[in-house]
């Protein structure tokens, strides 16, 4: 059994499980692909995972278990973990903590303005914490005093350097009272254990005794092999984020593969990282996966943006549940190291990416004051009053309003009751503001459509982009029939989608590579004068570092049941001037570093990345340098979709791809608006509105008097 | 403005006068004449394509967003690169500002003072400024900053020989080269002691700064590296700004730019008056707040700098009958021999944090609002000594009380209005630890310590309890820093605990939040390594002298050394203290064994600290709100649960009576506190006396005899010694004309 | 423009307002311009008496026109009068002064919190009637009282308000603090 082996297996299987549809992408042998999906199921998921691989398999008049038998890798991509962050429904934490620092979790060093708009960072009565993912009464302090060491290295303290060894009675104390108080996990973090775990470590070994003398079922997570970098309150939300949330996702997980594999796959189950690239559910650190539902869009907008060679992509991701928005720059995921994420902070190299409440499925609802909102609740995989939920939904509004067919749901799958949905709008919002269905109906659009609006240019805007700039990549079941309303107003290059909107998060998950990636704190300090034999042994320690991150790799990946023959590597190293705080990323070409040359290269590579960002005036050669943290990324090679370039046809849709034309009332006013057919639609064709491109997974929405061209690559451009 | 106004040489006839001078004149004028800013009646731009303006001003914001968001991370200290001790602005070419960074936003209330002075004092004509010239000044006199600790740098921004705007940054830096080392010298006696302090000058041209600005920073300062790497990242933010503005000129004109701006800051003036109308309760509020200044013993080489002050911060209050607020500041204190005076750009600084708390947040956060905010400052009072020699290097230790009283006088308004919601007790705690050490090898170094004034507890509102490091008041940016990063940057210091210390917090009906409290141990000091304290108010005296509607002030912030310890002993045993207070119990019990252990209550001065000794603090808290007896008993017991408060203690406070209920648990004793309650207010009844009967009382033995420590008449002769609140003190006590103060 | 209801006000005033709901009426945008007079509305119901809230001035103290005399008092919630409310109420309340370091340790924590004697004083400002802490200053002893509010009662409804008062008076916006003062001695 292996994580990616290719022989003899024809098919990559590639799903999305979101929170109303799992998107199925199976990708054939000549690299073209086929869509398959089903209403997930969060109580089991394996059945919705099934029922979605097997309606893809169909398309090819086979059945689920004729995939799997020849599916060389399955990656199974999803919010699960997310839900249980955000719905705090996760496993019961437990903390042992270096004495003095009981508070840290309530404390949070202070950060109460995350994920708030400088209107409200202003207001100083909004600032509030985030609501701590641990009771203040489940956490211990343990006596004990590690050295981070200081820029002056040698000339104080030695980084690592124990300072108080640690008392041990303290630690069995707290471990006991933690199972009395009936906890689920021990999550460990001492100060500047990143530099030297051996406290952590043995503090492990100590608690793992206890709960083994006490007979009861508990894991203990260490800080240091969760996340081993400076800053404690950004390691603890990581800690913490790993012990509630993950280790329950894995369990669901496993659950997943266990079905894959009676139905005849014979690989292990991959999952995506928040910062790109796919690995097996064993992965140890499976916290990282937090985000892989919203990351396989981004990895399949960044395939896009090398196809069509674009240096500026905002992805924009409407589903069920929530609406997503990320940045591709120059063809590359920008990785946020301590990201800002569901107002936490996180020691987790994670895209940046920002979210948003409003789906298809979000409650529409009035509060007491009448005021109309959108959210937080959402129907799920229940789609809304027009299905079987029992509030009125951003859907039911669509359906209402004529946008959405009823008749052609999930391609006719699902029939939806539009009077139900009409009915609900009247007397659930239209009655109560006085004003008619439509008005209503306009109204909640624009609601929907600004906030999306908003969390779309706040993604370009607050980073200092100039949007005109951006090509706007619209996906998600929801993102073509509400495109037209969040792109409205805001001036961008392009607006562009695809014929598999819907599934383009599990397009990109096929896309991913099987990468690791791993980090570790490594202090050394280059003086502007410094002799070479020190650079040398600068240099010797990199390598051995680097060396010591291979192996790790190795022994994962290997445990993990992956086929490294064909393994590589990259590496990079954050480096600052002597004196900063922020060290910054650079990648390096080589891990050259055995001689003082070699290090001179390093510091060459610095200053380039460095002037890259800065102008001159704030370089700081003299000052020195620093290396704070060495990374490498190891890739093991998998088999890719690939996007098939077409022969253009003429700008007039062929006959075929004509359905009919219906009554759309659209802000407010009717229109007739022509149906097409998605999968009758050619490269080159040219669909002017008021239209409709309708497919069995989405409804394209194309106002008066805008259009869409579609590109060679299939790509539909929006003007 | 202060300095001296000097002729300056006009265009020649028929030329237009572009200059910044004739700018200023402008607007001063048509803004007085009109009472709109630069006299703008119609929204010609904003009314005609509102979606134009938009997407200008926010090119203008994210300019300054990205300016931020890129360059703090040049910095060397966490003040500038994350914990919100820094902000990069856009300035019209007069200096007011007109779209800002996240960060300290009110520091921009300084920008048009150092404009002002440059102008006055014939910048335009010698040096002249030049596009992407760099400007940097530190000075509360000459550049408005709040304290030398404040380094502000200006970059020009110049089209055809006409300065259009001003791209600025200011950052507080970590070390100022004073006698006291670090960033706030506690102990000035004049500005000659203040640290490194200069006028606005130009140190560098083409966005690069000159060679020997770099070595001014080395040579003049205790930590030269990080605060040329400050320097770096204020200038690098400002080449960004720059360069966008240059960018959207391109796209908008020069026209467009300037009149647009105007617009945009006319903008927020309305706004804010909007809200003074709709939330505010015209009237006269009295507050006043006092702060310690102990140097009595300690400058004994300065013999008139050597004596203990009392230092009186008064505001009346009321709003104008333009609508503006007034806020007449005469009664406090004069200027004196001490650290804590300030200037009149410190004072609007102050006055513009509560603006963008409570009245300028729902709008574009420009100098607009500023216009609202008037003063009067009497020549020779603490904010407008009218000579260059007051120090300044702790104006905040006093100036933030106008802070909390502004942002007070708004939030009592509106729990009037029934605007609830916003209503707080405001306190503005902030505490650091600052100093010097040199190492084992003869490495010197200076440094400060910011966690504590990074993030602090929040004063209770008017329907629930405030939370703890929550907030701060000067910045949006509420951010401690972590521990593993000031352990790097302060060799021998090690936290033995960073908590919140239990049952300190100001009382009430509703509590504040808990206060922090950090010890620090001493370990391989090195040659020598000194600390001191800079901070706010001091434990003698709580931060305000009111607490809201029955509440108590905020209690005061401490500072407890412990020299000569037993700690190695300590450690083996497993015990560490983790509080300042834990500290002194250790201590009292004697299982903590000290030479000697000394608490502060005041400022703690430069300390020599050695191996194992230990250095604590309390950082203030909040004040609270409302009758303690009307706590609710379950929020005792919560608290009581939680570890948060001294059981005997809160059954006085709150006359609720608690049973201890397995370990660590209690419930609650319903029938005693009934009891409880009742005799406590029975209490209130037989140990109170009518207020008449007091004030005859209080004027016969205390007034009259002005029988009183020495620095609280010496305070009231300051006050007095201005004539309105010479009347307000006289009348109040009714004393003989002929009675000497 | 939205209208807070009247139980959201009510819970404001209860302190029963959960978190989700005081922190909607901060974000609220423009703030809702009738709450003043709901505000009004809900204190008459809460307060026993019938004389007509003007203004609430702190959590138990009210500025109401008397109806029999027509006069502007100061009123606490239990019904007693503190006169009028030009003069600073202080001066009709009962005060408790401490003035001892063990007297001040009875309401700051801990010992090293405790303001200083020598230095200021405590003063607690009780209503006559029902001994409710109505007030608490920490001054300088010398320290005239503080007058925390004296509203201009009749601009504040004129020109903010835009209801005037019908009773509106050159003189009731006037400190006659020291009118009262000067009768004691």
């Amino acid at each position: 059994m292996s994580t990616v082996s290719t022989e003899g297996k024809d098919y990559i299987l590639a799903l999305d499980a979101g929170g109303t549809m799992t998107d199925t992408v199976l990708v054939l042998p000549d690299g073209s692909f086929k869509i398959g999906k089903s209403l997930t199921n969060r109580k089991d998921e394996q059945a919705s995972y099934l029922e979605s691989v097997d309606d893809a398999a169909k398309i090819i008049g086979k059945c689920s278990s004729d995939i799997h038998k020849q599916a060389s890798v399955s990656i199974y991509a999803g919010t699960g973990m997310l839900n249980t962050l955000l719905t705090g429904t996760g496993s019961k934490p437990g903390l042992i903590v270096t004495k003095g620092f009981e508070d840290i979790a309530t404390i949070e060093g202070g950060l109460t303005y995350l994920g708030q708009s400088q209107q409200d960072m202003l207001h100083n009565q909004l600032h509030e914490h985030t609501a701590p993912m641990i009771d203040r009464k489940n956490v211990y302090g343990v006596l004990e005093r590690i050295c981070g060491g200081t820029p002056y290295m040698d000339r104080h303290i030695e980084a690592g350097e124990i300072l108080i060894p640690m008392y041990e009675p303290h630690v069995i104390e707290a471990t006991n009272k933690l199972i009395d108080n009936g906890v689920e996990v021990i999550g460990i973090l001492f100060i500047n254990c990143y530099i030297n775990p051996v406290h952590e470590q043995r503090a492990k070994e100590i608690a793992e005794k206890v709960i083994a003398e006490r007979g009861v079922d508990l894991s203990v997570v260490t800080s240091f092999d969760t996340a081993p970098v400076m800053k404690e309150n950004n390691r603890l939300k990581s800690l913490l984020l790993q012990c509630t949330a993950a280790e329950h996702a894995r369990k669901s997980l496993l659950n997943v593969e266990e079905g894959a594999r009676k139905d005849g796959y014979d690989g292990r189950l991959l999952t995506l990282l928040s910062y790109g690239g796919a690995v097996n559910i064993s992965y140890p650190r499976l916290y990282e996966t937090v985000i892989s539902g919203p990351i396989g869009g981004m990895m399949g907008g960044q395939i896009l943006s090398k196809k069509l060679n674009l240096d500026k992509v905002l992805c924009c991701d409407m589903g069920g549940t929530s609406f997503d928005v990320g940045l591709i720059l120059n063809q590359q995921i920008p990785i946020r190291k301590d990201p800002e994420f569901a107002k936490h902070r996180l020691a987790l190299p994670m895209v940046a990416l920002d979210s948003v409440g409003s789906g298809a499925g979000s409650d529409v609802w009035l509060d007491k004051y009448n005021r109309l909102h959108v959210g937080p609740g959402s129907a799920g995989s229940d789609v809304g009053i027009c299905f079987r939920y029992d509030k009125l939904t951003v859907t039911d509004v669509n359906v209402a309003m004529g946008y959405v067919d009823p008749e052609y749901f999930l391609g006719g799958k699902v029939t939806l009751d539009k009077d139900k949905a009409f009915k609900a709008l009247e007397e659930g919002i239209a009655k109560p503001l006085g004003i008619s269905v439509y008005e209503a109906g306009k109204g909640i659009l624009e609601v929907v459509n600004t906030q999306m609006k908003e969390a779309a240019s706040t993604m370009m805007v607050a980073k200092g982009y100039n949007s005109a700039e951006f090509t706007v990549l619209v996906y998600g079941g929801a993102g073509p029939v509400h495109m037209w309303g969040f792109t409205e107003g805001i001036d961008v290059a392009d607006v562009i989608t695809i014929p598999y909107a819907a599934a383009f998060s599990a397009f990109g998950a096929a896309c991913a590579e099987y990468m690791h990636r791993y980090h570790k704190g490594f202090v050394a300090s280059i003086p502007i004068n410094e002799t070479a034999d020190r650079k040398a042994a600068v240099g010797k320690g990199i390598a051995e570092c680097y060396q010591e991150l291979e192996q790790k790799a190795r022994e994962e990946l290997v445990a993990e049941g992956a086929d490294i023959s064909g393994i590589s590597f990259s590496y990079g190293m954050y480096a600052r001037y002597i004196g900063q705080l922020e060290s910054f990323d650079t990648p390096l070409e080589i891990k050259t570093s055995e001689t003082a040359k070699d290090v001179d290269h390093l510091i060459d590579a610095f200053e380039k990345m460095y002037t890259n960002i800065y102008p001159e005036g704030a370089r700081f050669p003299d000052g020195g340098y620093q290396i704070s943290e060495l990374y490498i990324k190891a890739v093991v090679p998998k088999a890719m979709p690939v996007l098939k370039k077409h022969k253009l046809a003429g700008k007039k849709p062929q006959e075929s791809a004509y359905v009919h034309s219906r009554k759309v009332s659209h802000k407010g006013e009717f229109y007739d608006f022509k149906v097409w057919q998605m999968s009758e639609l050619e490269a080159g064709n040219v669909v002017e509105g008021p239209s409709i491109i309708r497919d069995p997974m989405t409804t394209l929405v194309i106002p008066p008097e805008k259009s869409i061209e579609i590109d060679e690559f299939m790509v539909l451009h929006y003007r | 403005m202060v300095a001296a106004t000097k002729e300056i040489p006009r265009n020649k006839p028929g030329e237009i006068d572009k200059s910044i001078a004739h700018k200023i004149s402008q607007r001063d004028e048509l803004t007085e004449k009109t009472g709109h800013y630069w006299g703008i009646k119609e929204f010609t731009l904003k009314d005609s394509d509102p979606m134009k303006f938009e997407r200008f001003y926010s090119r203008l914001q994210s300019a300054c967003m990205a300016a931020r968001e890129i360059s703090r991370f040049v910095a060397a200290s966490p003040g500038g690169r994350e914990m919100g001790e820094a902000v990069w602005g856009l300035a019209s070419a007069e200096g007011d500002s007109i779209a800002l960074s996240e960060g300290f936003v009110s520091h921009s209330a300084a920008f048009p003072f150092a404009i002002n002075f440059m102008v006055e004092n014939g910048y335009e004509e010698n040096p002249g400024f030049n596009d992407a010239d760099v400007y940097v000044s530190d000075d509360g006199f000459t550049c408005g900053a709040p304290h030398p600790g404040d380094t502000y740098t200006y970059v020009p921004i110049v089209r055809d020989g006409e300065v259009i705007s001003w791209a600025c940054a200011v950052n507080h830096i970590m070390e100022v080269g004073a006698p006291q080392a670090g960033s706030w010298a506690m102990f000035a006696v004049d500005t000659f002691m203040d640290g490194f302090v200069f006028p606005p000058t130009r140190t560098g041209e083409n966005l690069k700064q000159y060679a020997w600005w770099d070595e001014m920073w080395k040579r003049r300062t205790r930590a030269g590296v990080v605060n040329i790497l400050d320097d770096k990242m204020r200038l690098a933010g400002c080449a960004m700004i720059l360069k966008s503005v240059h960018d959207i000129i391109d796209e908008f004109g020069v026209e467009y730019y300037i009149q647009a701006s105007k617009e945009v800051i006319e903008e927020t003036r309305r706004v804010v008056k909007d809200n003074i109308n709709n939330w505010m309760v015209p009237g006269t509020y009295e507050q006043s707040s006092f702060r310690v200044c102990l140097y009595k013993g300690m400058q004994k080489i300065w013999e008139h700098a050597d004596k203990d002050t009392l230092i009186h911060i008064y505001m009346k209050s009321s709003i104008d009958d333009e609508g503006r607020f007034h806020f007449d500041m005469e009664g406090s204190s004069k200027w004196g021999y001490h650290a804590f005076n300030a200037f009149p750009g410190g004072y609007k600084v102050a006055v513009m944090m509560a603006l963008a708390g409570a009245l300028g947040y729902n709008t574009k956060f420009t100098s607009g609002g500023n216009y609202l905010m008037t003063s009067n400052l009497p020549e020779g009072c603490i904010y407008n000594p009218g000579t260059h020699i007051a120090a300044h290097s702790n104006s905040w230790a006093q100036m933030l009380m106008v802070t909390l009283q502004t942002f007070n006088t708004f939030t009592r308004a509106q729990f009037m209005r029934g605007y609830m919601e916003e209503s707080f007790a405001v306190c503005g705690p902030w505490d650091a630890m600052q100093g010097e050490g040199i190492l084992e090898d003869g490495t010197p170094y200076g440094y400060t310590n910011f966690e504590l004034l990074g993030a602090c507890a929040q004063g209770a509102y008017a329907y629930r309890d405030g939370d703890p490091a929550v907030w701060f008041v000067a910045s949006q940016l509420c951010n401690m820093g972590n521990s593993e990063e000031f352990e790097q940057l302060l060799a021998p210091l090690f936290h033995l605990g960073r908590k919140l210390e239990p049952g300190y917090c100001g009382y009430g009906k509703y509590r504040s939040g808990m206060g922090l409290s950090t010890v620090q141990w001493i370990n391989e000091p090195g040659q020598r390594l000194v600390a001191s304290r800079a901070g706010g108010t001091c434990g003698i005296i709580p931060e305000l002298s009111i607490g809201m509607m029955g509440g108590y002030p905020s209690p005061g912030a401490t500072t407890a050394i412990a020299q000569g310890t037993n700690l190695q002993d300590l450690f083996r045993q497993g015990i560490s203290p983790s509080t300042l207070q834990e500290t002194i119990e250790l201590s009292d019990k004697g299982i903590l064994k000290t030479k000697k252990i000394k608490v502060w209550k005041s400022d703690a001065p430069e300390t020599n600290l050695k191996q194992d000794d230990l250095w604590c603090q309390q950082a203030e808290a909040g004040g609270g709100w409302g009758d303690p007896l009307e706590r609710d008993p379950l929020a005792v017991l919560e608290d009581a649960n939680a570890n948060m408060v001294n059981i005997a203690f809160v059954e006085e406070m709150h006359g609720v009576v608690l049973k201890a209920s397995g370990e660590e648990t209690y419930k609650i004793d319903e029938e005693a506190t009934v009891e409880k309650r009742k005799a406590l207010r029975a209490q209130r009844k037989s140990e109170s006396v009518p207020v008449s009967e007091w004030y005859k009382k209080h004027r016969e033995e205390r007034v009259l005899k002005m029988n009183m420590l020495e620095p609280v008449v010496e305070m009231l002769r300051d006050a007095t010694s201005f004539e309105s609140y010479n009347n307000h003190y006289r009348t109040f006590w009714h004393l003989p004309d002929d009675f000497e103060i | 423009m939205e209208k807070v209801e009247k139980q959201i006000v009510e819970q404001l005033i209860s302190g029963d307002i959960s978190r989700d709901e005081s922190r909607r009426l901060l974000k609220m945008d423009p703030k809702d311009p009738e709450r003043f007079w709901t505000y009004l509305e809900v204190l008459q119901d809460r307060v026993k008496w019938k004389d007509k809230i003007l203004l609430r001035i702190s959590d138990h103290l009210y500025i109401v026109k008397k109806e029999k005399t027509g006069e502007r008092l100061v009123k606490c919630e239990c019904g007693h009068e503190l006169g009028d409310y030009r003069v600073n109420w202080k001066t009709a309340a009962n005060v408790r002064i401490r003035a001892t370091q063990e007297e001040m340790s009875k309401v700051y924590f801990p010992a090293t919190a405790v303001p200083e004697p020598k230095w200021n004083e405590i003063r607690e400002f009780f209503c006559p009637n029902c001994f409710t802490q109505i007030g608490v200053e920490v001054v300088p002893p010398g320290y005239p009282l503080l007058f925390e509010f004296l509203p201009d009662l009749d601009r504040f409804y004129s020109e903010f308000l835009g209801r005037p008062l019908d009773d509106a008076q050159d003189d009731w916006y006037e400190n006659q603090t020291n009118k009262k003062t000067a009768a004691w001695l």
